[in-house]
């Protein structure tokens, strides 16, 4: 049936290609990839064609071959890093994972950290330093680049990514004052000014606030996705859990209090959503501030509003000094600083909630904003423009018309990881060094200085910011290494220099950098005025709100070429390979619109053909579209792919605008275009099974035993199996899952698990082994949501094991459920009496079309599953039995918490705990015997080793709140 | 299309009419004549049997092109997806190996049953289950995601030192059908023996009398030879017919250990062994019909036979509507929400009710037709019923599988299911391949057994 | 009229069936026959090397242990091929210009490694770890044959599944104290029944036969 749609969408003009398979494809390279395949599977031996063996002819010291070593580095996104610890197989990269010590990471890594491995071997990355594409050397670029910079650097223009890189910020301080008409821009499509601009408002200087949710009992969120997105999400999320964490019935919680026009992972962790445009949060700020009793403040509350507004009022009121108020990056700078107000009013700043100074470079100078940059380029006074990183020309608004002007510079320098958007429209193109492969320094957002260190020799000969940067002083002859040192031995000056550079690598990072609070006391006055200012926008009758939004999968584009994220299902919705218009029901009905029908949304004078998805939840009145999509450069996996909401988007509103139009495409014959979307969940409600059990915490109270009926062992006729040493078992806490799919991206890193592209998606066959199940609850118009991790549930009595006919999937005596894919032969029968459906069949030998450096990118301790074969979690029984095998050469049993699955090690919120029930005091073991532990489809009597905590929430008793049954229920129809 | 039912005494009015006044033989023809009559398919070249056989050979090239296709590529080519793994494969798997189950049943359950008016049409059955196996048997190797390792489910002594899992029905599975397939071929080629001597002896040419000749490893019709022939073809039947019973128990078996709603189900051997037996009456008829026809066989094949198979169809066809009733029922009164919803709501009124809805008017409504005589011996009555049941019963196990699987138990996996073209491609492609063999036995082999048709000649002038 | 067949046509039918009937028993017995012998699993095959590295002389006459040279085999999944480097740790002296070492030297001055040929290969979904099997007292030759006795080394057992499993099913057969693992032709100065059962408890030395024990 997709063969139909294609037409369509070309007609509609957004036919996603992505890494989609065709049959014709595979069938002319078939046995080359067959063969292909088999080689790579070859995990065992050295990493080297089968035959041969080549040893090292100068072996290092520190490399055993065959095990893994792990370094630190860190990651930036934003311009704010994330401290992470690499594994490294044989010198390639393959698993990235958090770094504990790191303030920004705990251990956990977000799906954009972990995913970052694909793209360092990304195939089409930007290769050769290129001028006009013809190809030039390193030194060539130097000459151009210093002949091209004016005398004392008027019309020269540097445009960065932000960073707070104390090297960069060095460098910038020497460039300037060689060239002290220099003018450097930072820009990020999604770094927002207004937290500072609303600190500047009350407290009269840019201040970065700083939330510390471990202090808060009472969380109110505005538009804000706190938990899932930014760069202190991790830290946030494990904040968040462990005060939510319930021990025994009864245990004390926080509460969360989230108001969003989309659905986010905040908002499904949320006890009391409220659905609102993101232009109306400013009215809901005013009508709290008026209930909490802020300074002088009064506004009417709305009546859908009301109760949401009184109850969390009132909660805050209540816990005055132990509550916060975050409001997200896309309001504007008086809704921030009227939260900040709030804030200070109910006597929270200094507990949670604190200030600093900025942390990046030239943070809240407007002048190093992108807007001069685009005026100066309008008015043709930039003589020589260097572009580093990012890609502004596909990601700015799209009223600066980048494209259209950048030509026109006399000189244009791009370094960048591929050949996009913005190198098309510049002269020079450097290759960028991928931050596995960069020296670099970086701040996190709290301060702290991290360090980011290679773990492997530049790919493609990339370079790094501060290399060019040095250029321009005359440095070009340094690599990043030394500028690093040196510039740390400025700044660390002393004989115990080379003791903290080698500890700052060890750890990622320099403890005790953090900045400061800033002891500032806002201008409380300053707040009626602000009030004034915190209307609801009115919209013309039959226009929408659209709002732009962080895509959960791709981020800004940045990742739009990395196919795991591609494929990663939106938490929410479900979609993958894409974006879409997504909107409440009660408009898709005013608008007679479904899933999947093509709209022209237009916006001004600018419009896009998009697809429409309902999503129930979504604020009415409103569409909110993802950026990232729909790009046009030269990068094969993202081309084409969505919908770039980018042209959309204008400097004046540039996260939320009204009066957005949208008009039902129609065919030739009038009907309705479609597109089909690939979504992995087609069916969004729980058709009354007691699948995600949930309570309130006065019902865990009073009814402990609640879900008594999913629990303990089940007759059967089977006899017992014989288990013997350690027995491996998990537990899912569902009062602490967000969602926010830090774990699949874990599991397919970790297990090689292959992308299969988009028309396989849309014919159900992804290959997720850790799939996120996303239940809709409630009804239609006032949805809520529950999400369940669903992987193999390793059943002691398993429904696949005897209907397997060549005995492919077995039991281990520690209680796995084995799966040996070079015994299976694809009966399939497996997966038809698998009642979770978790097993994953290898319809095609997905791995054919990897490239030599996406290869470098698997996991030597997992076999590569071939064509035709079963597949599914294993518990990363790699990882066990390389634990087993280490602690039996020492002669000593697997200590507790010693084996780590991948899905565990990442989950920002400790969601998830792996161990033996065998040690008594495993926290797995503890889990288990909580009253609320419960197998999911109990009755069938599968006996599963995966356990789930039911979901506890802790909502206010004076709101209303569903009622299992209406949980279960869940919306009509979906 | 069909000659109309030669004339034959209206049945005793004022009285219940009890069956079968119709002779199993029409006249008493000599030794001779029944041999030129019978034999002479065997030399007469047609043009229409050209005709045919071209149409049959385009559906076999066909075929075999889908294969090599699958094999290549993977079988992600049809449309099978998660949950619904299993679909047109073991559907037609089912469906053929139902249709072989008649020709046993004919030749072995009414052999020892000594029904007379088997003996002109059950060569015919017997090559219908040797030609329906081979289509079977094609499915559960295709289907194999690594068909290359097929051999992996039979017990050997590998180098591996791994045994097939014998708790799965599948091992058992394979067992049964090439069993089935053994036994089917032997007992059709015992009883082939005495024609294939005859057609020796008749055959013009010296070439085509040695071939004939050596397939018929000297058969003399000599007295030692008949009372041999008499105890091996015995023992053969007794063989068989608990095979008829056994491989659609074993097959059913295939869904009946899952415990997936809809599969796991206690009735569902003799429901198969029923629904197999019924759709291979049906395609029986959808054979004899036009051979009757075309060849003029009116007097050995008269409407006795007809009227037979008729009855047989709407009594079985009254055990798949008890089946199908029960089915439902238990699913009711398990009190089990999943089998309810199968059952209640994904069946009837799910994305495939339509076909649902069908599959219980061909099979449940079609056979009532027999009640009355007139459609029991109406040629064109008979071959049409039949056309619909046997399309009924392949709906039926579209039903079985698919409804199934694509809403079982978590409804985050829902997903329905939707045919490629290599799906239709092998489904015709094995009718094609079918039709291709019929043809090739209708042209060389004697598709009515002279000599049993002699011999009940000879009974019928006895009496 | 003349008979279709001569006299001979009985005899050659009686022989026809019997070939038939030998044919389907036979043709799969050859078969399992042939996957077990060495031209199948490649065992007994002499490797030419691009060295003409020769154990004999390395093992035996200069009593070289087999750890000096495979280094990882106690601590990694590997065994290890020794680098150039350990090669030229001994032949900058001894043998300096022997041309049969032309190629190491080569390797050793161009840093570029030395082509060895596999020789013993298991399949690339098996996960062997010497690491753990030598740490348990399962002797170098056990596997791998008295490469001592080698001229060119070549696989001394079959390494099918089946052969795994002889050992994984029943251990103790195959233990000998860990600091004997590298000796060659090892006899047990004891009963070896009972020194084995003792080793096996010594060593806490377990039959792992589940299928994760080695396919990942």
């Amino acid at each position: 049936m997709s063969e139909r749609f294609r037409v369509l969408l070309d007609q509609a003009g957004e036919f996603p290609r992505g890494v989609s398979e065709p049959p014709e494809l595979s069938r002319r390279e078939f046995l080359k990839l067959l063969g292909a395949s088999m080689a790579l599977a070859s995990a065992g031996c050295i990493e080297k064609p089968a035959e041969k063996i080549l040893p090292y002819t100068f072996q290092p010291p520190e490399l055993l071959p065959g095990v893994a070593e792990h370094y630190a580095t860190s990651m930036v996104i934003n311009g704010y890093a994330t401290g992470l610890v690499v594994t490294s197989h044989a010198g390639r990269p393959v698993k990235v994972e958090g770094n504990p010590e790191h303030p920004a990471s705990l251990g956990a890594a977000g799906v954009y950290e972990q995913a970052s491995v694909l793209q360092l071997y990304d195939p089409q990355r930007a290769k050769a330093i290129t001028q006009k594409s013809v190809a030039r050397t390193w030194a060539d670029f130097a000459l151009a680049l210093t002949g091209a910079v004016p005398a004392g650097g008027a019309g020269l223009h540097v445009l960065m990514e932000p960073t707070g890189s104390p090297l960069i910020a060095a460098q910038i301080a020497r460039v300037r004052a060689a060239f002290p008409a220099a003018r450097f821009h930072f820009y990020a499509p999604l770094a927002s000014d207004a937290p500072l601009e609303g600190a500047r408002l009350i407290f009269g200087q840019p201040l970065l606030p700083q939330y510390d949710l471990s202090a808060a009992d009472i969380i109110v969120a505005l538009d804000s996705d706190l938990l899932a997105s930014g760069p202190f999400q991790l830290r946030h999320a494990r904040e968040f859990a462990n005060r939510r964490r319930v021990r025994e019935p009864g245990g004390a919680m926080n509460r969360l209090y989230v108001a969003e026009a989309a659905f986010t992972p905040t908002g499904t962790a949320a006890d009391h959503r409220l659905r609102v445009r993101t232009r109306e949060i400013g009215s809901l700020l005013a009508a709290l501030l008026a209930e909490a009793g802020g300074p002088g403040a009064s506004a009417a509350v709305p009546e859908g509003w009301a109760g949401w507004v009184r109850a969390a009022a009132a909660d805050l009121r209540a816990h005055a000094g132990r509550a916060l108020v975050v409001t997200g990056e896309r309001q504007p700078s008086e809704v921030h600083a009227a939260a900040y107000l709030l804030n200070a009013a109910l006597g929270n700043l200094g507990r949670t909630l604190t200030f600093t100074e900025p942390v990046l470079v030239d943070d809240g100078v407007p002048a190093s904003r992108l807007a001069p940059l685009a005026a100066a380029l309008g008015s043709g006074q930039v003589q020589a423009l260097l572009v580093l990183g990012g890609n502004p020309v596909y990601t700015a608004p799209a009223d600066y018309d980048l494209a259209g002007t950048l030509p026109k510079v006399p000189f244009t320098a791009y370094l960048g990881l591929h050949q996009n958007e913005t190198a098309g429209a510049c002269q020079w193109l450097v290759p960028q060094a991928h931050y596995l492969e960069a020296w670099g320094d970086a701040r996190a957002r709290d301060g702290t200085v991290s360090l980011a260190q290679p773990l492997i020799a530049p790919l493609y000969d990339g370079k790094t910011p501060a290399e060019v940067l040095a250029t321009l002083v005359g440095e070009g002859n340094l690599s990043a290494h030394q500028l690093l040192r040196e510039e740390w031995m400025r700044a660390h000056p002393g004989a115990g220099f080379e003791a903290l550079w080698e500890a700052a690598l060890q750890r990622g990072f320099l403890p005790g950098t953090a900045l400061p609070p800033v002891a500032a006391a806002p201008n409380a006055a300053a707040l009626p005025a602000l009030v004034g200012r915190l209307k609801s926008p009115t919209d013309a009758d039959g226009t929408l709100e659209i709002t732009f939004r962080e895509d959960p999968s791709v981020h800004d584009g940045t990742f739009a070429n990395v196919a795991w994220l591609q494929e990663l299902p939106d938490p929410l919705s479900k979609q993958t390979w894409g974006n879409a218009a997504l909107m409440g029901p009660a408009t898709a009905r005013k608008l007679e619109l479904n899933s999947g029908e093509m709209v022209l949304l237009a916006l001004g004078r600018r419009a896009v053909h998009v697809p429409v998805l309902v999503l129930p939840g979504h604020a009415e009145d409103a569409i909110t579209l993802t950026l990232g999509y729909g790009r046009r450069g030269g990068e094969e996996v993202a081309r084409g792919v969505g919908v770039n909401a980018y042209w959309l988007r204008t400097s004046e509103a540039p996260y939320a605008a009204g009066g957005a139009r949208v008009r039902r495409l129609t065919g030739p014959g009038g009907e309705p275009l479609r597109q089909v979307l690939a979504i992995t969940q087609m069916h969004g409600s729980m058709h009354e099974r007691p699948l995600v059990l949930t309570a309130t915490r006065e019902e865990y109270l009073a009814r402990p035993d609640f879900a008594k009926s999913q629990q303990g062992r089940s007759l059967s006729i089977y006899r017992p199996f014989t288990y013997t040493g350690q027995q491996w078992a998990m537990s899912i806490d569902l009062s602490l899952c967000t969602g926010c799919s830090a774990c699949v991206v874990a599991c397919q890193a970790e297990n090689n698990v292959p992308v299969v592209g988009r028309e396989q998606v849309i014919k159900g066959r992804e290959m997720h082994w850790l799939r996120i199940d996303r239940y809709f609850t409630g009804s239609e118009d006032d949805a809520g949501a529950v999400v369940q991790p669903m992987l193999c549930q390793h059943c002691e009595k398993a429904p696949c094991e005897y209907v397997c006919p060549v005995n492919a999937t077995v039991h281990s005596p520690d209680g796995l459920n084995e799966m040996v894919y070079n015994r299976c032969v694809g009966t399939r029968f497996c997966s038809n009496n698998c009642p979770y459906k978790v097993r994953r069949f290898n319809w095609f030998d997905f791995n054919a079309h990897k490239s030599e450096t996406e290869q470098m990118a698997m996991n030597p301790d997992v076999t590569v599953r071939e064509r035709g074969v079963m597949e599914k979690c294993t518990y990363c029984v790699q990882r066990i039995r390389r634990a087993e095998i280490t602690a039996r050469k020492e002669n000593r049993a697997i200590r507790p918490g010693e084996v780590v699955t991948a899905c565990q090690q990442t989950c920002p919120t400790r969601a998830i705990t792996f161990g033996s029930l065998g040690d008594a005091d495993s926290e797995v073991v503890r889990q288990r015997v909580e009253p609320r532990s419960y197998s999911v489809l109990h009755e069938l009597g599968t006996e599963p080793r995966t356990q789930y905590l039911a979901r506890i929430t802790n909502p206010n008793p004076t709101l209303p709140v569903r009622t299992r049954r209406e949980v279960e229920r869940g919306p009509e129809g979906l | 299309m069909f000659g109309a039912a030669s004339p034959r005494p209206a049945p005793p009015r004022g009285k219940v009419y009890l069956g079968d006044p119709d002779p199993v033989m029409i006249g008493r023809p000599g030794d001779a004549a029944l041999t030129d009559q019978l034999l002479s398919p065997v030399w007469t070249h047609s043009r229409v049997w050209w005709l045919f056989f071209a149409v049959a050979s385009a559906g076999t090239l066909m075929l075999f092109i889908c294969m090599g296709y699958t094999v290549l590529l993977g079988i992600g080519t049809w449309g099978t997806t998660i949950p619904v793994a299993w679909a047109y494969a073991i559907i037609n798997f089912v469906w053929w190996i139902g249709i072989g189950h008649a020709g046993t049943f004919i030749s072995a359950f009414l052999l020892l049953l000594e029904q007379h008016w088997r003996a002109s049409v059950n060569r015919v059955a017997e090559a219908m289950t040797l030609f329906a196996v081979m289509q079977a048997g094609l499915f559960p190797l295709l289907h194999l995601g690594r068909p290359w390792f097929f051999y992996w489910l039979a017990p050997y002594p590998s180098t591996m030192r791994v045994w097939p899992q014998f708790r799965s029905a599948l091992p058992w599975d394979m067992a049964a059908v090439l069993t089935y397939f053994t036994v089917s071929l032997l007992f059709w080629y015992v009883g082939l023996l005495p024609d294939l001597a005859s057609v020796r002896d008749r055959a013009p040419g010296r070439l085509r009398r040695r071939v004939y000749g050596v397939f018929a490893l000297g058969w003399r019709g000599s007295v030692r030879h008949w009372s041999h022939y008499r105890i091996a073809y015995g023992l053969l039947a007794g063989l068989a017919t608990p095979l008829v019973v056994s491989v659609h128990s074993i097959v059913s078996l295939d869904f009946a250990i899952a415990q997936l709603p809809g599969w796991h189900s206690t009735i569902f051997p003799p429901y198969f062994v029923v629904g197999a037996i019924y759709s291979g009456f049906a395609m029986v008829l959808m054979l004899i019909l036009p051979i009757r026809w075309w060849y003029d066989l009116k007097n050995v094949i008269t409407d006795r036979h007809l009227d037979a198979m008729a009855k047989v169809l709407l009594t079985t066809g009254w055990m798949m509507a008890y089946s199908y009733a029960i089915e439902t029922f238990i699913a009711w009164y398990s009190g089990r929400e999943f089998e309810r919803y199968v059952a209640l709501v994904s069946r009837p009124f799910g994305a495939y009710a339509v076909i649902y809805w069908l599959m219980l008017a061909f099979n449940v409504l079609t056979p009532q037709l027999f009640w009355s005589r007139r459609m029991r011996t109406s040629p064109v009555a008979l071959f049409l019923g039949s056309l619909l049941i046997v399309i009924g019963m392949w709906l039926e196990r579209f039903v079985v599988v698919v409804t199934a699987l694509y809403r079982d138990f978590l409804p985050s996996s829902w997903h329905f299911y939707m045919p490629s073209w290599v799906d239709w491609g092998i489904l015709f492609g094995t009718l094609g391949f079918f039709c291709f063999l019929f043809l090739l036995f209708l042209r060389y082999v004697p598709f009515i057994p002279l000599s049993e048709v002699k011999e009940l000649r000879a009974k019928l002038t006895e009496e | 009229m003349a008979s279709l067949f001569s006299r001979s046509a009985n005899t050659k039918t009686r022989i026809a069936l019997i070939a038939l009937f030998v044919i389907i028993v036979g043709v799969p017995t050859l078969l399992m026959l042939w996957m077990r012998t060495p031209y199948i699993t490649g065992a007994m095959n002499p490797i030419t090397q691009p060295v003409n590295f020769d154990h004999r002389h390395h093992a035996v006459d200069d009593g070289i242990n087999c750890v000096y040279c495979h280094s990882t085999v106690e601590r990694s999944p590997y065994a290890g091929v020794p680098a150039t480097e350990v090669c030229m740790g001994c032949h900058n002296q001894i043998w300096a210009n022997s041309p049969q070492l032309e190629p190491v030297r080569r390797s050793y001055l161009e840093n570029r490694p030395i082509p060895w040929q596999r020789v013993n290969r298991v399949p690339d979904f098996v996960y062997f770890d010497h690491s753990i099997h030598v740490n348990k007292g399962v002797g170098c030759e056990t596997c791998h044959g008295r490469v001592d006795q080698m001229a060119r080394v070549y696989q001394a057992e079959p390494l099918t599944m089946g052969w795994c499993l002889n050992c994984h099913r029943h251990p103790e057969a195959y233990l000998r104290p860990v600091d004997e693992v590298t000796t060659m032709g090892w006899r047990p100065d004891r009963p070896q029944s009972e020194l084995r059962r003792e080793l096996r408890k010594l060593y806490n030395v377990q039959s792992l036969t589940y299928c994760t024990t080695c396919h990942r």
